[in-house]
């Protein structure tokens, strides 16, 4: 068995925590949700009941990451699997993670459909800015952000792991420090509203996964550079 | 054939020295002990040998390669240390079932054994042991990846004597019909001399012994008796140790001095008294 293939199957061994935690969630949110609506009728307008109960699907998938490495990475370089492995590793696993969440997703978003709203009005998952009429472009817009959602809590967790408490207050504080001199920057030439415009008139599959796929590709890549450097 | 092979190793962290220029080698299919006072050195030595560290300058090889971010080498070596973090939603059972992927040479059979000779609950969550149980878990990793190369660092902190006992025991009976390399760091020095086949000192950074473990047995002294009679006999001999009480000498020798022992009692010294001695914060009166 090669390295990578070892790293994966022992980050799966424990396949719930890995996987299954975010459907569990969406389950239960489903189940409150539904129960909500049958009992109240609030979906029973015209325009339907809308909810973002969804979200704790990919809110609850955000600690997997930081379980990975700084719990399991130290464990597996004990048993002496390189780093280089444990990036490969954690890349297939996550990208299996947002097959896995782009299909599973779109399936439910289908049956959603199919069943008006699951019976009683009620749109968790076929949110209009969400709608996409193509199969693959709807799994896209439900499994990119998955994955991208996954490469910023990896980096954090990467920040953590090399550079401690501390390092991880200096994330924080600079990656607000960048935001308030962007925020500022536009606010000073004028040009935040643009931004804005240009954001509302993007489809929202780039929105929803091409900039994702950037932030995913930024993340990402420096969370496996922190992973090379990682000490244990 | 050296399993590990180190030459002019240096490690600096920030204003603090870890090792310096530190040359070794352990030979293949051995017991070797790597002792040393708290922060000598060891700890980050062994991180090396297994690529966990990245040191600033000199030349390793594990099973004559590198071994940092190196698969082949690093698929023989297993580092159980004290402050192993272990998942700690996992099990016991699941711990082993990860070790038992990431090992080659996993044992399940002697695994369970082993389980059951610690009386480790397998089905309790890891965050729910003991200190002592948790050592256990990973001197069982240890002890059934039967990997080549396997470095245990203070391997049982908490663990009871009778637990200790097992240890030794299964470690010498395995090594028997499976030798290996093993690496034991512990400040239990008593208790693994007689399993220990070489011997390396650590002090400060440096090596100050390295040499076989029986060789070591036999050179170094305790030699009691009158001042006089004592000094006569330790004369040309820098001692390692000294200490009077009413006009009794009582001397630490690193060798037998090549005269007759007329007046004193001279005895080996035990491996333990050696390294206490040998270190740079021992007494040196």
């Amino acid at each position: 068995m090669n390295p990578t293939s070892k790293a994966v199957r022992v980050q799966i061994l424990k396949w719930n925590q890995t996987f299954a935690i975010p459907w569990y969630s969406l389950a239960l949110a489903i189940t409150l949700v539904v129960a909500i609506y049958a009992v109240v009728g609030g979906g029973a307008s015209d325009s339907g009941g809308h909810t973002g109960a969804a979200t704790i699907f990919y809110a609850s998938s955000a600690g997997t990451q930081l379980w990975l490495i700084n719990q399991l990475f130290p464990f597996c370089m004990a048993m002496s699997v390189t780093r280089g492995a444990f990036v490969r590793a954690t890349m297939l696993v996550v990208a299996a993670e947002a097959v896995i969440a782009g299909v599973g997703l779109t399936v439910l978003d289908r049956i959603e459909r199919a069943t008006d709203g699951w019976f009683v009005h009620v749109q968790l998952l076929d949110l209009p800015y969400l709608h996409q009429e193509n199969v693959f472009a709807q799994a896209l817009v439900y499994g990119v952000p998955m994955a991208a959602i996954s490469a910023v809590m990896a980096c954090v967790g990467a920040v953590f792991r090399t550079f401690g408490q501390l390092g991880l207050w200096v994330f924080g504080m600079g990656a607000a420090f960048l935001a308030a001199v962007v925020f500022a920057a536009l606010t000073l030439t004028h040009t935040a509203r643009s931004v804005g415009h240009f954001f509302a008139s993007q489809p929202s599959l780039a929105n929803l996964a091409l900039y994702p796929l950037v932030v995913l590709a930024v993340f990402g890549g420096a969370w496996a550079l922190l992973m090379m450097r990682a000490r244990i | 054939m050296s399993a590990v092979f180190v030459e002019d190793l240096t490690m600096r962290y920030r204003g603090h020295t870890a090792l310096d220029g530190v040359g070794l080698e352990f030979q293949e299919n051995s017991i070797h002990g790597l002792l040393g006072r708290n922060g000598a050195g060891k700890t980050t030595l062994m991180r090396i040998l297994t690529g966990q560290e990245f040191a600033t300058s000199g030349r390793v090889e594990v099973f004559g390669q590198p071994p940092r971010e190196n698969s082949a080498v690093l698929s023989r070596v297993c580092f159980i240390r004290e402050s192993l973090k272990y998942p700690t939603n996992f099990k016991v059972r699941e711990a082993l079932a990860a070790a038992a992927i990431a090992c080659d040479a996993w044992d399940a059979a002697f695994a369970e054994r082993l389980v059951r000779d610690f009386a480790l609950p397998a089905h309790r969550p890891l965050k729910k042991l003991s200190r002592g149980q948790l050592s256990a878990v990973g001197i069982i990793i240890g002890l059934a990846s039967r990997a080549p190369l396997t470095l245990f660092d203070e391997p049982y902190l908490g663990l009871d004597a009778v637990a200790r006992q097992v240890f030794y025991d299964r470690l010498l009976e395995d090594f028997a019909e499976h030798p290996r390399t093993i690496v034991l760091s512990t400040h239990l020095i008593d208790e693994v001399a007689d399993l220990l086949e070489h011997v390396v000192l650590i002090d400060a950074g440096r090596v100050v012994i390295d040499a076989d473990a029986d060789e070591l047995r036999g050179q170094a002294v305790s030699v009691a008796g009158s001042a006089e009679a004592v000094s006569a006999y330790a004369q040309g001999v820098a001692p390692l140790h000294r200490s009077e009480l009413a006009g009794r000498l009582r001397v630490a020798l690193p060798r037998r001095p090549a005269r007759p022992a007329d007046g004193v009692s001279v005895e080996p010294l035990s491996l333990q008294d050696l390294i206490v001695f040998s270190t740079s914060q021992g007494d040196r009166k």
